[in-house]
């Protein structure tokens, strides 16, 4: 059980063609219901995506609409009830509650909307614990993580508490943590969402500076259009169903639209 | 395309998850500090208990140390003074065993031979066991089986053979019953056969005390004797010839088949001559009017009435108030001199105080363990053993509230530790680490605590004894074993919030409130 490599031949069933752009979240038909009491409520109603290596992808839908059941599923954090999902070519549903943990450990940081920072460490301490868990070294993790908060410019500020920092520097620490074990993937739940705009923005360049120097894949769940404009694809997400799927440059004279449709 | 591989998780060392348990409970000190009030509370409750008990046995067996000279003597007093009555010969015998001094002593009055006492011994322990039978049955099912007869006197009555019929007939219908008839009936001739044997005994007994009664009779001083009623002056007669006693009385005593040591003789003298001195010392008091009551009175600033034996004999332990009482006595006319030196009044005085604060002590010893079939697990009553269990149920009950608090206040910790990967082995460890630490701490604080209360009160209760008899290497043992019990019950009742906190699915972390 320690061991169980998963090649792409025995898991994925439609490797990618070559010449196509490299796969690394795929979903087959992902579905997911909802028991409440007697009632069976459907959050998903079978989604097929690919999202690509290195891509840079908003996800958009209003509340309600599987958004978040979605992130969870390709988060690894749950598990679907019909369907498959793929990440790194590895199918989720077929790894036990310890290969989990070693996949959401290392293969995606999450990031979220109220930073979730473990109240009682410093901000070192925050960015150290991913490492701790993926095994490394003490000595090692130290300069790890000074190094990463020095990525997101709270180098000087390692020793504070979360309840010392602003929401902005939290919610870099955030990432910084996020970043500990190098996941080639970056789940960001509403980074934005409870920042104003110009700490917003410092976020947004980090994200995006994150995407484009170290190749990390992003997918955001927002309503902020100034981190979809980032992006390099959107997808809607309506009653459980992709509605849209689209580059960005197809929809930037759109984009006010969406912001009327948001702001409704 | 690469392979890609996933491992099971890394499992984090013991030191980290300890490194991180600390630096939470810092964090949240004041429900931390509650959890470890809870179990110092049950830990302490325990600990009291515990060394409650410890000293008390300890006090307990100093006390029969101290008080050995006594009731030596108050044995030998009514071992000379009156005949054996049955129920005193049956206990006797039933605790008697070859060779020693009460076995020789029966041997010379009943002129029996071992196998003769080896059988006496036997019924009568079977003798007390169908007694205790009949003790316990309830009033009127004894009544149904054996009429009016108590005690001793239902052997006698079930020797017809028609009462034992009507016994075997009726037995049958009581609650408790008897483990066979048959036994019973053979018990019962072989009660009815030895009869004479222990007649011989007690006839024997009474006619080596009339051989001792020019020796007996009068011996007391006829102002002591005159003062006791009548019943009493036989021992008071016993007890001015134990204090006198010389080697040829002591002879006397040994040819006559009274079984008494040197030691003893030395011991039963002091011992009688302490008690007489100290009667002498009270009954001044009401001699001629009560001139030294009212003398009392006055300084002790009493009402003359209220003045008693044992305030006099507190008065003269200082050497003023020795000579206060020698000075009166000596100079009033009429008052019998007390012919004792100012040393001696305030030895006996002492020796008599002493033995009044051991009376104290005793009766709440006899108190602390007055129960004798409850004295089982530990000597703790059954009371006390479910009082313990109780309080225990209650601090885990109050643990796995806290930890349930704690967990649920921290659901989005959890979850974003689960997200970070973190295993759900290493949440329950973090959690069951956790009550172990607060487990550690409450039960140092309940041990200390218990010590310190378990000490007071039984200081309380016993006095000096009880500080001067401190078992402290048992009492480090059992503070020990507190602290481990502690600890153990704080584990077992993380058990469940830590189930709770590992089961927790990390989408949780997701969600906002």
């Amino acid at each position: 059980m320690t061991e169980t490599p998963q090649s792409v031949a025995e898991t994925a069933p439609d490797a990618p063609r070559p010449g196509e752009r490299p796969v690394i979240i795929r979903t087959l038909h992902l579905k997911k219901e909802y028991q409440m009491g007697t009632v069976t409520t459907q959050a998903l109603r079978g989604i097929d995506v690919e999202i690509y290596r290195g891509e840079f992808i908003s996800v958009l839908g209003p509340s309600g609409s599987g958004k978040s059941t979605f992130f969870n599923m390709i988060g690894g954090l749950d598990s679907p009830s019909g369907g498959r999902v793929f990440i790194d070519e590895v199918d989720v549903a077929q790894l036990n509650a310890v290969e989990l943990a070693f996949l959401r450990c290392r293969k995606i940081g999450y990031i979220f909307q109220t930073y979730n920072l473990v109240q009682y460490m410093t901000c070192l301490e925050n960015v150290t614990v991913p490492m701790a868990f993926a095994g490394v070294p003490a000595e090692e993790t130290q300069d790890r993580g000074m190094k990463l908060l020095d990525l997101v410019g709270l180098a000087e500020r390692w020793f504070h508490k979360p309840i010392e920092m602003s929401g902005g520097q939290q919610q870099r620490t955030a990432i910084a943590r996020s970043m500990a074990n190098n996941p080639s993937i970056l789940l960001c739940d509403e980074p934005t969402g409870n920042l104003d705009l110009k700490t917003g923005a410092e976020i947004h360049a980090i994200l995006h500076r994150l995407n484009k120097e170290r190749g990390v894949t992003v997918i955001c769940a927002t309503h902020d259009h100034r981190l979809i404009s980032l992006s390099d694809r959107i997808l809607w997400i309506r009653d459980g169903q992709v509605e849209r799927i689209a580059n960005r440059s197809d929809v930037t004279v759109e984009t006010g639209t969406i912001g009327g449709e948001e702001n409704e | 395309m690469k392979v890609v591989e996933v491992k099971e998780q890394v499992r984090l060392p013991l030191s980290k998850c300890m490194e991180l348990v600390l630096s939470g409970l810092r964090f949240r000190l004041f429900r931390a500090a509650i959890t470890v009030i809870i179990i110092a509370l049950a830990v302490a409750f325990l600990m009291t208990m515990l060394s409650e008990s410890l000293v008390t046995r300890n006090v307990a067996a100093a006390i029969e140390v101290q008080t050995y000279p006594r009731e030596l003597l108050r044995e030998w007093v009514s071992r000379l003074s009156m005949p054996i009555t049955d129920a005193r010969l049956s206990r006797d015998l039933a605790r008697i065993a070859a060779g020693t001094p009460r076995w020789k002593e029966f041997a010379a009055w009943g002129s029996l031979t071992d196998a003769q006492l080896d059988e006496l011994q036997r019924i009568a322990a079977e003798q007390r066991k169908y007694l205790a039978y009949f003790a316990r049955i309830d009033e009127g099912t004894r009544s149904m089986l054996v009429g009016r007869a108590r005690g001793l006197e239902i052997l006698p009555a079930l020797q017809d053979p028609a009462k034992f019929r009507e016994f075997a007939d009726k037995h049958p219908h009581a609650a408790q019953k008897i483990e066979s008839v048959d036994e019973f009936r053979r018990f019962l001739s072989e009660w009815q056969r030895t009869v004479p044997l222990r007649q011989a005994i007690q006839s024997g007994h009474e006619s080596a005390l009339k051989a001792l009664r020019p020796l007996l009779v009068g011996a007391a001083e006829p102002a002591t004797a005159a003062s006791r009623p009548v019943a009493d002056r036989a021992a008071a007669d016993v007890r001015e010839f134990l204090a006198a006693m010389s080697d040829a009385d002591h002879q006397a005593l040994l040819r006559q088949g009274f079984q008494m040591s040197a030691e003893e003789k030395t011991l039963l003298r002091e011992q009688a001559l302490l008690n007489l001195h100290a009667d002498r010392i009270v009954n001044s008091l009401d001699e001629k009017k009560g001139v030294v009551r009212n003398r009392l009175a006055k300084e002790l600033d009493e009402k003359p009435s209220d003045v008693t034996g044992q305030m006099l004999l507190d008065f003269v332990r200082s050497s003023d108030g020795a000579r206060w009482l020698l000075n009166l006595t000596e100079n009033t006319e009429e008052i019998t001199p007390l012919r004792l030196s100012e040393d001696r009044i305030r030895e006996v005085a002492r020796h008599s105080g002493e033995m009044a604060s051991l009376r104290d002590v005793e009766a709440s010893v006899a108190e602390g363990s007055s129960d004798d079939d409850a004295d089982n697990l530990l000597g703790f009553s059954t009371r006390t053993l479910w009082l313990i269990v109780v309080s225990f149920l209650v601090c885990t009950v109050g643990i796995v509230n806290a930890m349930l608090m704690s967990v649920t206040e921290r659901f989005r910790e959890i979850a974003t530790m689960k997200c970070l990967g973190a295993t759900d082995r290493f949440i329950m460890i973090n959690f069951i680490l956790e009550s172990c630490m607060q487990g550690v701490a409450g039960g140092v604080i309940g041990a200390a605590l218990g010590f310190l209360l378990g000490v007071l009160r039984s200081g309380a209760k016993y006095g000096f004894l009880a500080i001067q008899n401190l078992p402290v290497a048992q009492m480090f043992t059992v503070a020990g074993a507190s602290l481990v019990a502690g600890v153990i019950l704080s584990a077992l009742a993380a058990m469940y919030p830590a189930w709770v906190a590992a089961r927790l699915a990390p989408m949780e972390a997701m969600r906002i409130e």
